[in-house]
């Protein structure tokens, strides 16, 4: 993609890729719908403000995920005594992502709530690395990029993260 | 094999797995407009949280201070004591075994007086009375 983009392209760039910004917005944000909200809207705001550019040297979306990966990492910062002391006691519990499957007993929604217990207990490396290749569709060099490592991490990250969820998932199922 | 997955079959599984995750969180993305539109959210402030626990900390807190300060026995200073009166308290150390006879003159009993002996005079030897 050109790195001079009109605004209008730009616009239309994020809008095509929304979705997938926002799944990704919700896994940095531990699926906290709230602030995924917002750290995508703060992206929002940064890209179509100027405050962050596009240097085309990646993909876009890779440039806009990585993005979105430093600005949740800003505002967990930012929130880090609410989240670690007692204010966590005080804070409102965040909204559960609804499931389609109300009855949940069976079925994909019953999987999918396996698969992020299971995700949710790799380590935060390994989930990002599965997230962006499994989840994205990305290649293991542009996960690498996304989560600024090296490739070779990035793979390392990837295999053992395939094979501890296997694991989990193996596990779960059998229990 | 495809630039994606270098080992696409023994993936498939998860791959599959992540594809269901992604049809059921596609329908709970929020629009884009809304997010772009919308003013930026303004959190809850946090003071009355504070100020709330605050409160229902400190109060009990404040409340036992008061009630320690008011019954708590204060610790009174010792009186002042006479220098001709002090005593130290090591003064037991100083007691020896014995150490009455250095204080006191000894007694050697009462003085009797005895009758005076008169002393035989001597007699010129070889000389005798008749």
């Amino acid at each position: 993609m050109n790195p001079d983009l009109q605004s209008e392209d730009v616009r239309g760039e994020l809008e095509r890729l929304h979705p997938e910004s926002f799944a990704w917005a919700l896994w940095c944000c531990r699926r906290r719908r709230d602030e995924a909200e917002d750290v995508l809207q703060t992206v929002y705001v940064k890209v179509l403000e100027g405050k962050a550019r596009f240097d085309g040297r990646s993909s876009f979306r890779t440039w806009l995920f990585g993005v979105v990966r430093h600005t949740a990492a800003e505002q967990r910062h930012r929130h880090w005594l609410r989240d670690a002391l007692l204010l966590k006691w005080f804070a409102a519990a965040p909204a559960p992502v609804v499931t389609g499957d109300p009855e949940g007993t069976l079925g994909e929604a019953h999987r999918n709530r396996q698969l992020r217990a299971a995700v949710d207990r790799l380590p935060e490396r390994q989930r990002e690395v599965l997230h962006l290749v499994f989840y994205q569709e990305m290649t293991v060099e542009e996960a690498a990029q996304t989560l600024q490592i090296s490739v070779g991490t990035a793979r390392t990250h990837f295999d053992r993260g395939k094979s501890r969820l296997r694991q989990l998932l193996s596990s779960e199922e059998a229990g | 094999m495809t630039k994606n997955f270098p080992d696409n079959n023994a993936d498939r599984d998860l791959r599959e797995r992540f594809a269901a995750l992604r049809r059921e969180d596609a329908a709970q993305t929020p629009a884009f407009t809304s997010l772009v539109r919308r003013a930026p959210r303004k959190r809850k402030p946090l003071w009355p949280r504070f100020a709330v626990a605050a409160t229902a900390l400190g109060v009990p807190l404040l409340l036992a201070a008061l009630l320690l300060v008011r019954f708590y026995p204060r610790h009174q200073p010792p009186a002042e004591v006479s220098i001709t009166e002090w005593k130290s308290p090591t003064d037991f150390l100083l007691e020896t075994p014995g150490h009455d006879l250095l204080r006191t003159v000894p007694s050697f009993g009462p003085w009797t007086a005895e009758p005076a002996q008169p002393a035989e005079s001597p007699t010129p030897a070889g000389k005798k009375r008749s």
